[in-house]
């Protein structure tokens, strides 16, 4: 029985590597003084690594968002751009998804994967948005099925 | 004893379902997205000559009037912002002087006639917004002042104001 307690302790694990910093400023206008800025930025393919270790079995991986602070009109997605690599299975998630405040399910597989990689996107940019510095969190979650 | 390690057992089978139960992890980034102030404007239509030629007999020259070569463009992300001009010509000739016509993203103030004394209101009541207008330039001249030229070079400057 004790065998079996220390077994179940060694749960799933995820483990994110990465962060996204975008810039906007004036290079990013359509085309100079007198248009709009770019709607829309993408990050590197591989901007997010995702980890899923310590499982024998398979798991699913939901995403949800937390804002400290969003620019007013702008939507954040996500979408799951390599398998990474691993003893397992990995499917699903790459269609670009939107973030937002409840989970949802972003993509599912089996056993280990390492480094699953993630691309971010912002939509809705305009000029409209004061200067600041806006911030929120993506929260992954890897659960057992 | 025979008990206790029952207890036990039966403590670590219900650990063990409870951990099971929770066979998850989470964990996160940050996205952030910095927006740093655009306040860019821009001339389109390239130099302007204005020609004074006729007249009237019994009246002075006839004005030169153009307001379909220039125009400004202008984007900002701020609030409170307008327009100002200012020629570097410090001591024209002739007299110039230029109004925004068909405004977009702003208020047209009068017109204005061109000097060096202090940048003069052009556009006001611009913020976060794309805009633009055509300008229109009039050169006026006296019999009196003769025939010459004035080059000016006319600055347009996006800055803090109401």
């Amino acid at each position: 029985m004790s065998i079996t307690i220390w077994e179940k302790i060694q749960a799933i694990d995820i483990t994110v590597t990465g962060s996204w910093f975008l810039t906007i400023d004036a290079s990013d206008l359509q085309a100079g003084a007198g248009s709009d800025l770019n709607p829309t930025y993408l990050s590197a393919t591989d901007q997010i690594g995702i980890d899923i270790e310590n499982t024998s079995t398979s798991w699913v991986v939901s995403v949800r968002g937390a804002v400290t602070k969003w620019p007013p009109g702008v939507t954040f997605y996500i979408r799951r751009t390599t398998d990474g690599t691993g003893s397992g299975s990995i499917s699903g998630g790459t269609s670009w998804q939107q973030v937002a405040g409840a989970n949802q399910q972003f993509f599912t597989g089996s056993l280990t994967r390492i480094n699953v990689g993630v691309q971010c996107g912002l939509t809705g940019v305009s000029i409209q948005i004061t200067p600041d510095t806006y911030s929120g969190t993506v929260i992954y979650t890897v659960t057992e099925t | 004893m025979k008990k206790l390690i029952v207890g036990v057992a039966v403590m670590g089978l219900v650990l063990a379902v409870g951990i099971l139960a929770m066979a998850s992890n989470t964990d996160n980034h940050t996205v952030t997205v910095q927006v740093q102030a655009i306040n860019e404007i821009a001339i389109a239509g390239g130099n302007l000559v204005l020609t004074i030629n006729t007249a009237t007999a019994g009246q002075e020259p006839d004005d030169a009037v153009d307001n379909t070569t220039c125009d400004l463009d202008w984007t900002t992300n701020e609030a409170t912002k307008k327009i100002t001009v200012e020629t570097d010509l410090a001591a024209p000739t002739f007299t110039l002087k230029v109004l925004a016509q068909n405004v977009t993203g702003g208020t047209a103030a009068s017109e204005v006639t061109l000097s060096t004394t202090g940048a003069n209101n052009f556009v006001t009541a611009i913020g976060t917004t794309i805009g633009g207008c055509d300008l229109q330039y009039t050169a006026s001249a006296t019999a009196a002042q003769g025939t010459g030229s004035d080059v000016h070079t006319v600055t347009y400057t996006l800055t803090d104001g109401p």
